[in-house]
């Protein structure tokens, strides 16, 4: 899992599924969960590969740690607010796994409960789609299992 | 180098079917169960279900559920359907009407709908109390008395999930029919019986006025000689009269809802904390783990006017202020605070800790509490009913 690489600063070098290293200090490293262990046993010239997370969605994870504000919390939901608002549905997914393997400290939540917020008025169909669930009833299970569900299927938002 | 970290990003995010099961097979349980407990929705966790057998089997898993009742099942509203049983109790019920009709309706099954079609069962009264709780849209055997509608209770809502722990259940209104302007707000704890109950009402609440100080001068007379005890006035003027009405009401509206949660209760084992609220925030009933426990071990008593659970003999301790002016300026005229605990389970001697009473509603009203226990009390004693 770690390789050697050029000696640097105090920082911890994390490479990417898609080849990008970022440098991320310490602080912000031992917020990654997952990580954590291997941040004690490493030098300034380890890097450590992260095999599920995307340089897209390290670049937001280390945006969330560095920017998320210390303090009150209403500064704290401003901020988050403000970190989901622009990311498309698909965005959110990849996040949602990326932080969910790293086990980073307060986005898990933070992710949950975003793909909650889409997910809860919308139509089986979307459901499965932005998901990619494959649907494994059989057509006559499917029907059954509406009609067990009939009170579930009003107030759903157009998708 | 740099042409394979191409290809391996457009192979990642260029083919968006294979994207998407790449990661739905990396996507663990652990984490699409966190996202449907962040649902919590009830209806939205049934459509879950029916996503594919593995989201199916998950949403069983789900630990904290919020069901929200669109439409409640008032007492008239099945008059003809369970005309029998109220042929019996029909004068009691007669009776109770006129002393509080207008007030409060006997909450007579937690009847919520979550499906369509349910302006069918909607009565015109808001202030119905629930007397069924039906979730969605049926039952099999009443169909024909609802014009082909059918009421899914939160019973059978709730039937596939066999872990929860967390249970949010939101009436659409609080059933307290109160005029404009009048706060009524109440906190009742139950197990097998009312274990407590706070109630903070005022006649009216004044929000703060920006830039007219000179009304302030209305108020000086009231405060000045307000040494934290009842005026004689509210006596005579119908005031105390209006708050025991306060209290009443609150009392059958919270033990109506407390009857309607038995069959949930006995059905979910694995319940931990169990809230009945409205949209409205007018009343919430809880029940944390222990109170489960009791009730599960020791039924409900019934009472016999309607179905609720009998309330027992109450001690009452009871606060009052003229004009009470919050930090933020907001004034709550005859604001009243009371708080209620079965006689038999009332301390022996005179109770001094009243931080169960200041802390049993959110802000601001936790703040008017507080201020509240601190005046005067009057201590007030009411027979089961």
């Amino acid at each position: 899992m770690a390789e050697k690489a050029s000696p640097s600063s105090n920082s911890i070098s994390l490479k990417t599924v898609d080849g990008k290293i970022f440098k991320v200090s310490p602080a912000i490293a031992n917020q990654m969960l997952t990580i954590q262990p291997l941040i004690k046993d490493s030098d300034s010239s380890t890097i450590i590969s992260l095999p599920d997370v995307a340089a897209f969605h390290l670049t937001k994870i280390i945006e969330y740690l560095e920017g998320k504000p210390a303090a009150a919390p209403s500064a704290v939901d401003a901020f988050e607010a403000q970190f989901v608002k622009d990311l498309s549905p698909e965005e959110l997914k990849g996040l949602l796994i990326a932080v969910g393997y790293l086990k980073v400290n307060g986005l898990v939540d933070l992710m949950a409960n975003t793909v909650a917020k889409l997910i809860e008025n919308k139509s089986v169909e979307y459901v499965r789609k932005f998901f990619g669930v494959v649907n494994d009833f059989t057509p006559a299970e499917e029907a059954k299992c509406r009609q067990e569900h009939a009170w579930a299927f009003d107030g759903v938002d157009e998708d | 180098m740099s042409s394979i970290l191409a290809d391996l990003s457009f192979r990642m995010y260029s083919e968006p079917d294979r994207f998407k099961i790449d990661h739905f097979d990396r996507l663990p349980d652990p984490l699409i169960l966190l996202v449907f407990n962040k649902v919590g929705d009830v209806k939205a966790l049934g459509r879950c279900c029916v996503v594919s057998r593995r989201f199916h089997s998950l949403v069983s898993q789900v630990d904290n559920v919020i069901v929200r009742v669109d439409c409640v099942i008032s007492d008239d509203d099945s008059n003809s359907s369970d005309s029998s049983a109220d042929k019996a109790n029909g004068a009691f019920s007669t009776l109770f009407r006129l002393v509080f009709g207008g007030i409060v309706k006997p909450l007579q099954a937690l009847g919520q709908l979550l499906g369509p079609n349910r302006t069918a069962l909607v009565s015109g009264s808001s202030s119905a109390l629930p007397s069924s709780l039906a979730v969605g849209a049926s039952q099999e055997d009443g169909g024909a008395d609802q014009g082909g509608v059918t009421h899914h209770s939160p019973t059978q809502v709730l039937k596939n999930f066999c872990e929860i722990r967390l249970l949010r259940i939101e009436l659409p209104s609080g059933e307290l029919g109160i005029e404009d302007g009048v706060l009524l707000k109440w906190r009742a704890d139950f197990g097998s019986t009312l274990d407590n109950c706070v109630i903070l009402g005022a006649s009216s609440v004044i929000q703060p006025k920006t830039g007219n100080a000179g009304d302030d001068d209305n108020y000086n007379g009231d405060d000045v000689d307000d040494n934290g005890s009842i005026p004689d006035s509210f006596y005579t003027n119908g005031g105390l009269k209006l708050r025991v009405v306060w209290t009443i009401s609150s009392l059958i509206a919270a033990s109506a809802r407390h009857y309607l949660l038995q069959p949930i209760i006995s059905e979910h084992k694995t319940l931990e904390n169990l809230v009945l609220t409205d949209a409205d925030g007018q009343g919430v009933l809880h029940m944390n783990s222990d109170q489960l426990e009791e009730l599960r071990v020791k039924p409900l008593s019934a009472s016999l006017a309607s179905k609720r659970t009998l309330v027992p003999a109450l001690n009452m301790r009871l606060w009052y202020a003229a004009h009470l002016e919050l930090p933020d300026g907001v004034v709550l005229k005859g604001a009243t605070l009371v708080a209620i605990r079965p006689t038999e389970q009332s301390p022996k001697k005179e109770p001094s800790d009243v931080s169960w009473v200041s802390t049993a509603f959110e802000e601001p009203y936790r703040t008017a509490a507080r201020m509240l226990v601190k005046r005067r009390t009057y201590c007030l004693e009411m027979n089961s009913f």
